[in-house]
């Protein structure tokens, strides 16, 4: 369904109340029958679960595909390791050198699993007509670095940026085709995870990710297509970098204090973050939780345009319970607004 | 060239994270007969403070970082190449295993605190990354390792830490290890929780509780 994003956007930040929107998929696997493995391979049953999610947790301001991070990579050549408690993982790399840069294969998009997230992203899209669909997809620096090994592209990123340069085109190649598949199935947005671009400097972040996540950007965002940008790395000095590609939503991980990011970004931008997807959310009591929730939102109070969210995408394990708190938290700091 | 300019070559080397200018000032150093601990602690390791200390103030990345230490190891291997291992125990502040847990392929985190502590004066048996709870304990035995420290880069590998306890307090060799753990999703909670002695948030966190550990080990 058809939704104008930035009406969307501008009803949020005018708002009275703070909006919610946590990378929030695996975690509710434990309320089906279902586990990682069949999510990630069948899209209804992946349609199911984001349904499920909001069914649970009806005030989340969107419906979002799981973040798989590694469907890209497979699809390039990639092994990928599938188990039902966990999400799956790249187990080899496929570029070494400038010739094998040079001879990667850009994929059809037909190929792989990319097709099960879009098809998801339409069954939404089609069944889910009172929020936003979003898919979820890897940036193009954090897809090089599976494809290349996380520090031969870190390494070469000085030593020789001509072949990371080679691997980046064709990553951008193919995240176009892919935020263009999940647009025309009806998604109203991508989340691009870019985490591997907050081990770079800014300058590097200009280089490696900002201009090729721009030309992301520039080819499906619109006043109907909503682009958010997800960096958990140390980003405080990245800021400038990532609104350079044009997005309209910026995600940051509690890698920073919030204050620090948002503080660099104008009301006319989301800013998404940050709560602890491993220490507060898996590990903390409900007490911690709610006092770590709300203190952020405490914070936020002066930026209309901030939206509650986790720092990061939700591991399988977190509880249930846990995420109660988190929705909790909120839901007590809008009444008592 | 005099001793000084080498140990100044050999800081220039790793603070310009120029592998092949650590190779040549490595070779110049063992040619010119400098005590290899001197050709660490007055060159390389000051080159690697310079850089760890622009890494703690956000000034220097991690891609910089990563090739600063692999101009840091080059030197290392050409620097004590020929040494036994008596005379690298003897010029060691202590020894540790590292290791990147068993189910995490993460291990950018674990190579930068294995530099910084070989940089810091330790002498460091690495072993990799996705490493199985009984190879990490059969390997602190054989190797007669001070300390055991371990990374997990993921919330799903965490437990493997606390397996390390767990088996080494089954076979009755706790007290034989101190072990620290870092990683990402890891807490100063966790680490006490599993009954750990150190947790470390960055790296060169890790060195300076690896020689607090050190201190305990030889009071």
């Amino acid at each position: 369904m058809k939704i104008n994003m930035d009406k969307w956007a501008r009803d949020i930040i005018e708002a009275d109340e703070v909006k919610n929107l946590p990378i929030l998929f695996f975690p509710c696997l434990a309320l089906s029958n279902k586990g990682v493995t069949e999510v990630v391979n069948d899209a209804q049953a992946h349609f199911e679960i984001m349904e499920k999610v909001l069914s649970t947790f009806p005030k989340m301001i969107g419906a979002m595909t799981g973040m798989d991070l590694t469907s890209e990579a497979e699809t390039f050549g990639c092994n990928v390791s599938f188990s039902d408690t966990e999400a799956p993982h790249a187990t080899n790399e496929v570029v070494f050198d400038r010739a094998s840069a040079e001879s990667l294969k850009v994929p059809s998009l037909q190929a792989g699993r990319g097709p099960v997230f879009v098809k998801a992203a339409q069954l939404a899209s089609q069944n889910i007509t009172d929020r936003p669909t979003f898919g979820g997809m890897l940036g193009p620096y954090s897809l090089a670095a599976v494809l290349m090994g996380i520090e031969r592209t870190l390494k070469a990123s000085i030593k020789d940026k001509q072949t990371v340069h080679i691997v980046l085109e064709k990553c951008t190649e193919y995240g176009i085709a892919y935020a263009k598949a999940f647009k025309e199935a009806g998604a109203n947005g991508i989340l691009i995870a870019e985490p591997t671009a907050g081990l770079l400097s800014p300058k590097q972040c200009d280089e490696f990710s900002s201009k090729y996540v721009k030309e992301m950007v520039d080819a499906v965002q619109d006043e109907e297509f909503f682009v958010v940008l997800h960096n958990c790395g140390q980003t405080v000095k990245l800021v400038n970098s990532m609104v350079s590609t044009g997005a309209k939503g910026y995600h940051f991980g509690n890698a920073v204090d919030m204050v620090d990011v948002i503080s660099q970004i104008s009301e006319d931008y989301l800013v998404f973050g940050n709560i602890d997807p491993s220490r507060v959310l898996n590990e903390g009591t409900a007490e911690l939780i709610k006092g770590t929730t709300k203190s952020l939102l405490e914070k936020m109070k002066p930026y209309r345009h901030f939206v509650l969210s986790t720092g990061c995408d939700l591991p399988p394990e977190i509880s249930i319970a846990n995420l109660e708190s988190y929705f909790e938290a909120l839901d007590e700091f809008n009444k008592d607004k | 060239m005099s001793q000084q300019e080498i140990l100044e070559k050999l800081k220039n080397a790793i603070e310009e994270t120029d592998n092949d200018l650590a190779e040549e000032a490595a070779k110049e150093a063992v040619a010119a007969g400098i005590d290899p601990m001197v050709a660490v602690n007055e060159g390389l390791s000051k080159g690697m403070s310079t850089i760890s200390e622009l890494f703690d103030e956000g000034e220097v990345f991690i891609p910089q970082l990563l090739l600063a230490a692999e101009a840091f190891e080059t030197a290392m291997g050409v620097i004590f190449g020929d040494l036994s291992d008596e005379a690298r125990r003897k010029a060691s502040q202590g020894k540790i295993l590292i290791h990147t847990v068993q189910g995490d392929i993460h291990d950018i985190g674990k190579n930068i605190v294995k530099t910084m502590l070989s940089a810091g004066g330790f002498e460091v048996i690495d072993l990799g990354r996705d490493v199985a709870v009984e190879e990490v304990v059969r390997q602190a035995v054989e190797n007669k390792v001070d300390i055991i420290a371990g990374s997990a880069l993921m919330t799903t590998t965490m437990p493997a830490q606390r397996d390390i306890i767990a088996v080494l307090k089954e076979e009755g060799i706790r007290d034989q290890f101190k072990c620290m753990f870092g990683g990402a999703p890891v807490s100063p909670e966790w680490v006490a929780k599993i009954g750990a002695d150190a947790y470390a948030e960055t790296a060169s966190g890790a060195v300076a509780k690896a020689k607090e550990l050190m201190a305990e080990i030889r009071k």
